[in-house]
């Protein structure tokens, strides 16, 4: 039997409300109630919840931003340019030039701080969008974790090209997004199959898609073999969601999801050592290591 | 509970509440039947207790308070409140005015902290309403007290100007708790307060709860369908089954040495502890019988392994078996019942639950 740790993340991404956004939620009401469900789910089911939030939802939600991490879990920073209030640039990340990826992550984070109180220190991109030189500019502005890459994900839109991505947790390289670096900035892929890409999309571990036993089941027990096979250093479960989903809805098909997905880990535990993680606490482990 | 609280006076006493809810149909929306949401139960909360009323989802246990404190109108039985200030009044024959003054002795705590919240008003003034519509406070003074309550729950006077949805589902619950005791209450209804909460969160909220009865010398009625969440907070404990009471002990008694074959099944049906995975269900073999169409005699006796021929067509009474314990088991003294031999699960579910015969 396999006992080595597998690193399990459960991660939200938090848009604002309303119109500015394709990603959030209906209204404000929605989005907290949905986040405080997912919060929820994710803590009854032994886990630690991620939630990267734009500085609008931090402050918008914010004494409820003060109880994450007292609560258990981490609070990390969605930069989404497309809906960051006073920011001169709206295009995606990954087409943004590097100097335009600092100015407005640097814009980002100061209305982040204050809101939340303290910098954030992870970091995602909407669409999973990046440049070769993102993770440079992130670990340049004092971020220690991202969780950015998609494996296989490749949607020249949104400037996420992913092809040829790393699958594990490795630290960035300053100059080229699909490689391994020395920059002090542990990147933590989304679980993906990137052989099973289909419409530039691969099947990723998003709770949302499909059912339990016909999509995430299938996709974890072939990731932790492929993980296992490969001698990957540091196994890892990366789920993501979004506030849109109706998480406060137990009769929610994603609510029942989320649940079964606390079923499904629980029957995986004979074989697999499940350790809760969020990025800062696995960059501890890879840190210590 | 000490003898004494048991011998004295109930601050709330019901006898035989009834709350039928009309069922419509046909073509004119005649009325077809009833749901017997609440079908005669006897219940007394004295001073200073918590009552902890137990059983799954949908058997009336949350129609039963909110028909108590008359949010719902009984369809029959008594409902008697001492009032401290003004003495007895039974309330099923209250009209508002006195509604409204009996209800500064009697709050309510909602189970869904979202929807309790009305999301345009600013916490200062969910809090301070009570305290302005009965004209205790205006202004100043109001926003001190309202500061003062929100520092009690455990949030910061600051906070009031925020709106609700700045606050997560624990927060929320605090400052429902914070409402509820605005006006300095006897006693409070907490219709499932923690079910919509974490687990961690769980223990902050009913250790909070606790302090607080302490501090006000609060009386709770505490709705739940956990038997763990039941167990940590409860002085005695009503088991109720599709609208009826059918036991009622002192805690540590009722779980220790159940009398009725539900809340031996109830017991039973505790998840095993897994140190990590920390609020699960708990789940109980057969379905809970429809209460418009409940089966004849004992309305457990479809499920019950001990069921006789008796129990199919006589609905035994709600009857005091030992002193303090009371049960609705024709079998009452004949059965040896499972209780829980150990200590309960903690409320984070870490504490061993092994379940063993009686001697």
């Amino acid at each position: 039997m396999n006992r080595r740790p597998v690193h399990v993340l459960f991660t939200i991404d938090c848009e604002p409300a309303g119109r500015t956004s394709q990603l959030g939620p209906s209204d404000w009401d929605v989005g907290v109630r949905a986040l405080d469900a997912f919060l929820t789910t994710v803590r009854n089911a032994g886990f630690e919840p991620t939630v990267f939030a734009t500085p609008e939802v931090v402050d918008a939600h914010a004494i409820l931003f003060e109880e994450v991490p007292t609560s258990g879990g981490e609070v990390g920073l969605l930069l989404s340019p497309g809906s960051l209030r006073d920011a001169r640039h709206r295009a995606h990340v990954g087409a943004l030039r590097a100097e335009q990826q600092a100015e407005i992550l640097r814009h980002a984070v100061e209305r982040f701080a204050d809101a939340y109180g303290r910098r954030p220190l992870s970091a995602r991109t909407t669409h999973f969008s990046a440049s070769d030189e993102t993770f440079a500019v992130i670990a340049d502005a004092g971020f220690r974790q991202s969780s950015i890459s998609n494996p296989g994900r490749v949607v020249p839109k949104y400037h996420a090209r992913w092809d040829g991505a790393l699958p594990g947790p490795h630290f960035a390289h300053p100059a080229d997004r699909l490689a391994e670096g020395s920059l002090p900035l542990l990147e933590i892929p989304v679980t993906t199959d990137p052989m099973q890409r289909r419409d530039g999309i691969a099947p990723e571990l998003r709770i949302e898609n499909g059912t339990v036993s016909e999509w995430h089941a299938p996709l974890v027990r072939a990731q932790l073999a492929r993980q296992f096979t490969s001698g990957e250093r540091w196994p890892t479960l990366v789920f993501v969601t979004t506030t849109r989903q109706p998480f406060y809805d137990r009769t929610s098909r994603v609510r029942q999801t989320a649940e079964g997905l606390a079923d499904l880990l629980e029957s995986l535990e004979a074989d697999y050592d499940l350790v809760p993680a969020t990025p800062s606490r696995l960059h501890a482990t890879v840190a210590s290591a | 509970m000490s003898q004494s609280k048991a011998n004295a006076t109930p601050l709330l006493q019901v006898r035989n509440l009834k709350k039928h809810f009309p069922i419509k149909g046909g073509l004119f929306g005649r009325t077809v039947g009833h749901v017997k949401a609440v079908d005669g139960i006897d219940l007394s909360v004295h001073d200073g207790e918590t009552l902890g009323l137990v059983g799954e989802s949908g058997c009336g246990k949350s129609t039963a308070g909110r028909t108590m404190i008359r949010l719902y109108e009984p369809t029959a039985g008594e409902i008697t409140f001492n009032d401290p200030q003004s003495g007895p009044m039974r309330l099923e024959r209250a009209g508002l005015a006195d509604l409204r003054r009996v209800w500064t002795n009697m709050q309510m705590i909602f189970q869904d902290p979202f929807s309790s919240l009305d999301p345009r008003m600013s916490v200062g003034r969910i809090i301070g309403e009570p305290l302005t519509v009965h004209g205790i406070a205006t202004g100043s003074e109001l926003r001190d007290r309202v500061g003062e309550l929100l520092r009690r729950v455990g949030l910061r006077p600051e906070h009031q100007s925020r709106y609700p949805h700045a606050f997560s589902g624990g927060q929320r619950q605090r400052i429902g708790i914070a409402r509820a005791l605005a006006l300095n209450p006897k006693l409070v209804i907490c219709d499932e307060p923690v079910s919509a909460l974490d687990v961690s969160v769980q223990a902050q909220v009913l250790n909070l709860l606790e302090d607080l009865q302490d501090e006000f010398n609060l009386t709770f009625l505490f709705i739940a369908h956990d038997l763990s969440v039941v167990e940590h907070i409860s002085d005695r404990v009503a088991v109720m089954y599709v609208g009826y009471v059918v036991e009622v002990a002192p805690t540590d008694e009722l779980f220790r040495n159940p009398l009725m074959p539900y809340t031996e099944a109830l017991i039973s049906a505790i998840p095993p502890p897994n140190p990590r995975r920390r609020g699960r269900p708990m789940k109980l073999a057969g379905e809970v019988p429809s209460p418009s169409n409940p089966p004849t005699g004992c309305y457990f006796h479809p499920r019950c392994a001990y069921a006789a021929d008796l129990c199919k067509v006589e609905r035994p009474p709600l009857r005091e078996v030992t002193p303090g314990h009371f049960a609705a088991c024709h079998f009452a003294e004949k059965l040896s019942l499972r209780g829980i031999d150990g200590p309960m699960p903690a409320i984070d579910g870490s504490t061993a639950v092994p379940a063993s015969p009686q001697a």
